[in-house]
């Protein structure tokens, strides 16, 4: 089979109803998403518009689905596929898409041009031809899994150090840090200290019957679109909530997870699952409405402002929770304009950020964040999502913009009163 | 055949068929489309599906609540006038035929009146796609095309009103007709996809609680 | 007894995850098989996805130890 005909057999499995309404006659390529995309208005390139990306994959998927495009593809624009077609849509795909939606809601039509990049993303993955590093961290979750008796060691032995922050923290050495344990709440942070301690705090602050997942919320399978790939990768964390009979499942901050453990897995696995899933975000503002926290808005003084991941607030639906998080543990609060719904993405999103390959790149997509941001005249910058930190600590540095940044939970843990 | 059969035929039967070969390719599409699998959403909703669908179809009209049309509320002007144009001249074709005691003098004008902004916002939109290198280069032969074809339906409805010669009058219909026959290929299909993708994504956005937005 | 032969040394103190093993991946890449990277890193993370990364991309961690807060390792790249 050549490449071509691989290509066309990897979108056919793919091609949905979603991608079909999407990949035909519904863009008029009028051109009112052009000035809606990061990426373009950072770069001016006509190839960055949402529409000229998505034209790239469009133009083969009209050569099979479209009738006139299969009689005059020049005519509409179609053409058949070329090897070189392939190293465009990487640059499309992934290097030039975060997938963060924006487009789609200033869309007059509702093309819904990321189904159609992430749809390619599958197919690049399948070719082999979807950013290393990106695979080598989703088979390194599984691997997890499959080593764990050799890596279990290592996790207690991180716990049992992270715990020992928390108890002096609270001065209390009766705090704790329980694992895989049976609770009610299973919290699936990330690898890093910074989605474990501050989580760890509030849980034990609002003396939470919880235990921490041996495994990490982030699933770097939806980024290279291998849904067979990240459905193993939720399987693991689905299997310790049985075990451990969680009622509900809080994944930790972490954007492109709870879509996914919130949104996608139940379509991936056909149902809903037998445990309410719910962001950390929420779970944060259930405690401080329920009074089981204590705070103290002085401890954070300085001028803060909040950025919506966008796979939490235009893909994920949580707007208000975060908001009201941080209004209860800062003295002041500045919002970012636009923000919720419109706002724009970091440009870190969607595996860009391990990339490092296009570092220059992202830095230079994050243009309109930055610009974001100094309006605020904010001197911290909150965010719920590990990519977002990532991209919006770089930005800060390079840009100087003379800020700090945190995650939602260590901003409120820092506001804590423990009795 | 005299020129009152003639007027009968594109007025009737060529309409006929042409309307009636429409709805069949839309139709196939339709069944086409439905038969793909659908991800549909899982988990318990955050919001309503159906105030989203609703949103989702109602926020072309509200041009306050999406930054595309709110910051460039020009735009969305010529492209509702577009639109009114393009419905009133397809409006017209039947009210013409079917209902000639209705078009008086005054309504002809109206709907002139109604058509004639589409033709100056067609050349500006014909325009900005030569002049702008961001839709110059998404811009295929199809594009053009069904701006200038349409340029010419609204042209010959304004003569056919105004003027309500045997030539304009037929020329109204036989390019009607030729873009009947033509319009479920091309990109000016949008208008029924728009129902199925609108209501997708209205759909999502509505059951995850994004929009509406409170 | 076989000798270990450090090529490279990288410095990872203060990088969140993934970014220590994105720049594992990139390292291994440019030593020798047969040869290590030792560094040094202050994110627990690391404890969990060092060896996890090794495990699935066939290369060998050859030591990882804590002491301090500053996480100290090596890895072989075995092909």
């Amino acid at each position: 089979m050549d490449t071509r005909e691989k290509v066309i057999q990897e979108l056919d499995k793919r091609y949905n109803r979603l991608v079909g309404t999407s990949a035909t006659n519904l863009c008029t390529h009028c051109g009112w998403c052009i000035e809606s995309c990061h990426i373009f208005k950072a770069t001016g390139n006509p190839e960055h518009s949402p529409v000229a990306k998505a034209e790239k994959v469009r133009r083969v998927l009209k050569r099979k689905h479209d009738w006139l495009s299969r009689l005059f593809p020049k005519w509409t624009g179609a053409k058949d596929l070329t090897e070189s077609d392939l190293d465009e849509w990487i640059e499309a795909a992934f290097k030039n898409c975060t997938l963060c939606e924006r487009c789609v809601i200033n869309c007059p039509m509702g093309v819904e041009t990321p189904q159609i990049l992430a749809t390619a993303r599958g197919v690049l993955t399948a070719m082999g031809k979807s950013p290393e590093i990106l695979n080598q961290l989703t088979d390194a979750a599984i691997a997890r899994e499959e080593n764990m008796e050799m890596m279990e060691g290592f996790f207690r032995k991180q716990i049992a150090n992270l715990e020992k922050q928390v108890q002096e923290r609270m001065n209390d050495s009766n705090a704790r840090i329980p694992v895989s344990e049976e609770a009610d709440i299973l919290y699936v942070p990330l690898s890093g200290a910074h989605t474990m301690v501050p989580a760890a705090l509030i849980f034990n602050a609002a003396k939470a019957n919880w235990t921490m997942s041996l495994f990490e919320a982030s699933n770097y399978g939806v980024f290279v679109a291998d849904i067979p790939k990240a459905k193993k990768v939720v399987e693991r964390v689905l299997k310790e909530a049985k075990k451990v009979k969680a009622k509900t499942l809080v994944v930790t901050e972490c954007g492109h997870a709870y879509g996914v453990l919130k949104w996608e897995a139940p379509k991936w696995f056909g149902k809903q699952f037998d445990f309410e899933v719910k962001s950390l975000l929420e779970v944060m503002n259930d405690y401080i409405q329920e009074g089981k926290i204590v705070l103290d808005p002085s401890k954070n003084s300085e001028p803060v402002t909040y950025h919506d991941p966008c796979n939490i607030g235009r893909k994920g639906g949580i707007f208000e929770e975060p908001r009201n998080v941080i209004q209860a543990s800062s003295k002041e609060y500045k919002e970012m304009t636009p923000s919720k719904v419109e706002n724009f993405c970091c440009g870190g999103g969607s595996g860009m950020v391990a990339c490092s390959e296009w570092t220059e790149d992202r830095l230079l997509y994050g243009t309109v964040k930055v610009e974001q941001i100094k309006k605020t005249n904010a001197k911290k910058v909150v965010t719920a999502c590990d990519n977002c930190l990532h991209q919006i600590k770089e930005l800060g540095e390079k840009n100087n913009l003379n800020i700090s940044v945190s995650n939602v939970s260590e901003h409120l843990a820092n506001a804590l009163v423990f009795s | 055949m005299d020129s009152q059969s003639f007027m009968h035929f594109v007025e009737y039967e060529l309409q006929a068929i042409a309307i009636t070969w429409m709805v069949v390719m839309y139709t196939i599409k339709a069944v086409q489309l439905s038969r793909l699998p659908m991800p549909w959403e899982k988990e318990k909703p955050k919001g309503s599906g159906a105030k989203g669908i609703l949103r989702s179809y109602g926020s072309i009209f509200m041009p306050w609540s999406v930054e595309s049309s709110r910051k460039h509320m020009g735009r969305w002007i010529g492209f509702s006038l577009y639109h009114v144009g393009c419905l009133v001249a397809i409006v017209n074709t039947f009210t013409y035929t079917f209902t000639p005691g209705m078009m008086t003098p005054t309504v002809k004008i109206v709907f002139s009146a109604l058509i004639a902004p589409a033709i100056f916002i067609g050349f500006i939109k014909f325009y900005n796609r030569l002049s702008r290198p961001e839709l110059r280069h998404i811009s295929t032969p199809d594009d053009y095309f069904s701006l200038l074809s349409l340029q010419l339906f609204f042209f010959t409805g304004i003569m056919a009103l105004l003027l309500d010669t045997v030539f304009w009058r037929s020329s109204y219909y036989i390019i009607t007709a030729a873009f009947l026959f033509y319009v479920p290929f091309s990109k000016i299909s949008h208008y029924i996809y728009f129902f199925f993708a609108r209501f997708l994504t209205g759909k999502r956005y509505g059951w995850r609680g994004i929009i509406p937005q409170k | 007894m076989s000798t270990i032969n450090i090529e490279k040394v990288l410095d990872l103190k203060g990088l969140l995850c993934p970014i220590p093993v994105v720049k594992i991946s990139n390292a291994i890449k440019e030593i020798e098989p047969g040869n290590v990277i030792e560094a040094t890193a202050t994110d627990p993370g690391v404890m969990m996805d060092i060896p996890a990364w090794c495990a699935s991309t066939g290369n060998e961690l050859d030591s990882m130890e804590e002491a301090g807060g500053v996480i100290t390792f090596r890895v072989k790249r075995l092909k």
